[in-house]
C-alpha cells in the first residue's frame, strides 16, 4: 500500500482525498498557493508546502514544483484530483519519471484517450455505438461537406483537442458550415493549440448519461452503474442524479458493457468515466474522462463503495476486491454543486468573503466542501464551492432530504447558485426523472424570474 | 572592450594573487568565470593553488539555469554558466555548508522572514537550496557581505537543475533563513537582507 500521497489540488476534492488517505492511514502531503495558506486542505494535511503564486497558470499547474514538493516531502504518490493537471499526460509521464505513482492512469492512455477522434476509434472497435460521424479528422471543407451530406443535418463540428464547449459549432445546414468550419478551427487552434477537428451527427437536446468504471493493473474492469448529468447550463453540470430514473435494464446493461469494453480496449487503469448521450432507446459514446469527477459520490452512495480509496488501491498495486456480480445499487442520490456565482449577472463568479456559514447534515445528507466561516472564495478558481448529497430509499425521499437540506443551508456573504437547484427540485419534469439537457435552458429563465419574485434580488 | 587570450591570461594571473575566491565578468554575450580550486573542507584557510577557468556553454554535469519566475524577489540576468562539480546532489550531500552560521531555519523560514517584515530574498521554487556552488566550495554569500543586484546569492536545485538565485537590488546580507541542503518551499525567505 502506498505511505505518503501528494494531493495535488486544492478545495473540496482535496478534503475528499486526504479523508480517504486517513482512513487508510496513509500521510498527507498537501501543496498550496500563496492566496491559499489558510485553505482547509492547506491546514488539514499533515504537511503542505507552497508551491506558488495564485494566478491559473501557476501554482497547482506547476508540474516541476509539485514533484520536487512530492520528492523532497518522501511522498511514494500524486493524486491529481479533478482539473488542474488530472489528465495532463506530460504530468502523468513525468511522476512515473520521477519515480511517484500517479493515481490515475499512464500518459499514454491519458493522451490517446484524450484525443476526440482517437477515442471514438478505441469505442468504435471495443463494439460501442458512437455517434455518427466523420472517423477521424476532418481536413478540408470539402471532406466536412461530404461527411455532413452522408450523416445527415444538423452537424457538430468539434475539436480533437476540445472539451468543455470550446471549439465547437453547430451547422444545420450545408450554407452555414463553411462558417462553423472555420470559427470551430479557429478557436481550438486558439484555445488548444490544435486546429484538428472531426464531424458528429448532433444529437439534440440528448439525456447526458454516464458510467463509472474502476479497472485495476491485472485488467479486471468492473462498472458502478450509471449517473444522469443532464441538468447543466453551458456544458456546466449542477446537479447529478444516480441512478437515472428512466434507463430501461437493457439499456442500463448495454451501456454498462460497453463502458468496461472501452476501458479494457484503451487498457485503462484507475477509477474512469465513460459519457454517452441517449435520445430515446439510443446511446452514443461521447468521451471518456481519465479521472476521478466531481459527481462520483452519487455512485458512492447508491453502491457504497468509496471510489477515492479504490483509486488509492489500485494505484498501490492491488486487485479489485469485488467482480461486476458484486455491485448491487441501492437507493437514490442526487447532488446539487453549489457555485459562488451571481445567478442574475449571468452566473458570473463572486469570490470574496464568507461571513457565516451554516452547512447541513442529518441522516442521509453528504457534504464535500472546503468552506468554513470566515473563509476567502478566490477570483483564480473554480466557483464550485460546496457539494450536497442527498441520499434516500426512493427517488422521491432523496428529492426531499435534499430541499430539506438545501433550506437548511445558509452561506452568507456570497451569491450561490443554491436558490436555482433548490426550485429545480419542485421542477415538475425533474420530479418525473424525464429530463434532458435542454433543461435549463427551457425553465432557467423561469428559475431566476421566481427567484426574483422571491426576493432574490434584495 | 572584448577580452583577448592575453587579457585573460593577465587576468588569472591578478586574479591568483588577489583573495578573491570566484570571479565573473560579462559583456555582450560573452562571459567568463574563473574560480580557485575548492578549499579542503573544514580545512581553513583555504589553500589555493591553480584557478580553474570555465567558458561559457562549458560542458558540465549540471547546466545551471535561471529561474523563471514573476513577482518573487528575484531577477537574473544572463543563463548558462557552467559549474565545475556535480556533486551537489541529494539533499545535504557534504560540506557545502561550512557557512551556515547558525542561522538556519528549515521550513520555517518563509514565517520568520514576513515575522520580522524585514526585506527577504525569496525562492521562486520548490527545490533544495545550497549556498555554495559545490560541495566544499567557498558559498555565494556570507552573512554581512554586500551584494549587487544581478549577483547569484544561492542555488536552489530542483529537477536535478540548478537554479541561480539572484540579488534583485544591491543589499547586504543579514542572515541566511535557509537550511544549507534542505528543503525550501515557493516564497521561502532564503536571506533576510537589507538594501543599500
Amino acid at each position: 500500500m502506498l505511505k505518503r500521497i501528494l494531493i495535488a489540488n486544492r478545495g473540496e476534492i482535496a478534503l475528499r482525498v486526504l479523508r480517504a488517505c486517513r482512513e487508510l492511514e496513509i500521510e498527507t502531503v498537501s501543496v498550496y498557493t500563496k492566496g491559499d495558506r489558510e485553505a482547509l486542505h492547506t491546514m488539514m494535511a499533515d504537511r503542505a508546502v507552497c508551491i506558488g503564486e495564485d494566478a491559473p497558470s501557476c501554482g497547482y499547474l506547476d508540474m516541476d514544483n509539485i514533484i520536487e514538493a512530492a520528492k523532497l516531502t518522501g511522498c511514494d504518490a500524486v493524486h491529481p484530483g479533478f482539473g488542474f493537471l488530472s489528465e495532463n499526460a506530460r504530468f502523468a509521464d513525468k511522476c512515473a519519471e520521477n519515480g511517484l505513482v500517479f493515481i490515475g492512469p499512464s500518459g499514454d492512455v491519458i493522451s490517446k484517450l484524450g484525443d476526440k477522434a482517437e477515442a471514438r476509434k478505441i469505442a468504435k472497435e471495443a463494439g460501442a455505438s458512437i455517434v455518427p460521424g466523420s472517423d477521424g479528422p476532418v481536413r478540408t471543407l470539402e471532406d466536412a461537406m461530404s461527411c455532413a451530406e452522408e450523416i445527415g443535418w444538423p452537424v457538430l463540428i468539434k475539436a480533437a483537442a476540445g472539451g468543455g464547449g470550446r471549439g465547437m459549432r453547430i451547422a444545420r445546414m450545408p450554407e452555414e458550415l463553411g462558417v462553423a468550419f472555420a470559427e470551430a478551427g479557429e478557436e481550438a487552434e486558439k484555445c488548444f493549440a490544435d486546429g484538428t477537428l472531426y464531424i458528429e451527427k448532433l444529437i439534440e437536446d440528448p439525456r447526458h448519461i454516464e458510467i463509472q468504471i474502476l479497472a485495476d493493473r491485472e485488467g479486471n474492469v468492473i462498472h458502478l452503474g450509471e449517473r444522469n448529468c443532464s441538468i447543466q447550463r453551458r456544458n456546466q453540470k449542477m446537479m447529478e442524479e444516480a441512478p437515472d430514473w428512466t434507463l430501461t435494464a437493457s439499456m442500463r446493461e448495454a451501456m454498462g458493457r460497453d463502458a468496461v469494453n472501452i476501458a479494457k480496449a484503451a487498457g485503462y487503469e484507475n477509477a474512469g468515466t465513460v459519457e454517452f448521450i441517449t435520445s430515446g432507446n439510443n446511446y452514443y459514446f461521447i468521451e471518456m474522462n481519465t479521472r476521478l469527477q466531481v459527481e462520483h459520490p452519487v455512485t458512492e452512495m447508491v453502491t457504497g463503495i468509496d471510489i477515492v480509496k479504490e483509486q488509492i488501491r489500485i494505484a498501490s498495486g492491488l486487485a479489485l476486491t469485488k467482480t461486476q456480480e458484486d455491485i448491487q445499487t441501492k437507493g437514490h442520490a442526487i447532488e446539487c454543486r453549489i457555485c459562488a456565482e451571481d445567478v442574475f449577472r449571468g452566473y458570473a463568479p463572486d469570490a470574496g468573503d464568507i461571513d457565516f456559514l451554516h452547512l447541513p447534515s442529518g441522516f442521509g445528507v453528504r457534504v464535500e466542501s472546503a468552506l468554513y466561516s470566515g473563509c476567502r472564495i478566490s477570483p483564480f478558481y473554480d466557483s464550485m464551492i460546496c457539494k450536497i448529497i442527498a441520499y434516500g430509499d426512493t427517488r422521491l425521499e432523496a428529492i426531499r432530504r435534499m430541499r430539506r437540506a438545501l433550506g437548511e443551508t445558509i452561506i452568507r456573504g456570497r451569491k450561490t447558485t443554491l436558490p436555482i437547484q433548490h426550485l429545480i427540485l419542485y421542477n415538475r419534469e425533474f420530479l418525473r426523472g424525464n429530463y434532458d439537457t435542454g433543461f435549463m435552458e427551457k425553465y432557467g429563465a423561469g428559475f431566476l424570474e421566481l427567484y426574483e419574485a422571491a426576493g432574490g434580488k434584495e | 572592450m572584448k577580452m583577448d587570450q592575453k587579457d585573460i591570461d593577465e587576468l588569472i594571473g591578478k586574479f591568483k594573487d588577489s583573495g578573491l575566491g570566484v570571479m565573473e565578468y560579462e559583456e555582450d554575450g560573452f562571459r567568463l568565470r574563473i574560480e580557485k580550486e575548492p578549499a579542503v573542507v573544514f580545512a581553513a584557510p583555504a589553500v589555493q593553488t591553480g584557478a580553474n577557468v570555465a567558458m561559457v556553454g562549458a560542458a558540465a554535469p549540471i547546466q545551471m539555469q535561471q529561474a523563471a519566475v514573476s513577482g518573487a524577489g528575484v531577477n537574473g540576468v544572463g543563463a548558462g554558466v557552467a559549474v565545475s562539480d556535480a556533486g551537489v546532489n541529494g539533499a545535504g550531500a557534504n560540506g557545502a555548508g561550512a557557512n551556515v552560521a547558525g542561522a538556519a531555519v528549515s521550513n520555517a523560514g518563509a514565517e520568520a522572514g514576513a515575522e520580522a517584515s524585514a526585506e527577504t530574498i525569496d525562492s521562486p521554487i520548490v527545490g533544495v537550496f545550497y549556498q555554495a556552488p559545490a560541495p566544499g566550495e567557498e558559498p555565494f554569500v556570507k552573512e554581512g557581505d554586500r551584494v549587487s543586484k544581478g549577483d547569484v546569492v544561492c542555488v536552489v536545485e530542483a529537477m536535478k537543475v540548478m537554479n541561480e538565485i539572484r540579488a534583485s537590488y544591491d543589499c547586504r546580507i543579514l542572515k541566511v533563513l535557509a537550511a544549507d541542503g534542505g528543503m525550501v518551499e515557493f516564497g521561502s525567505a532564503l536571506f533576510e537582507v537589507e538594501k543599500c
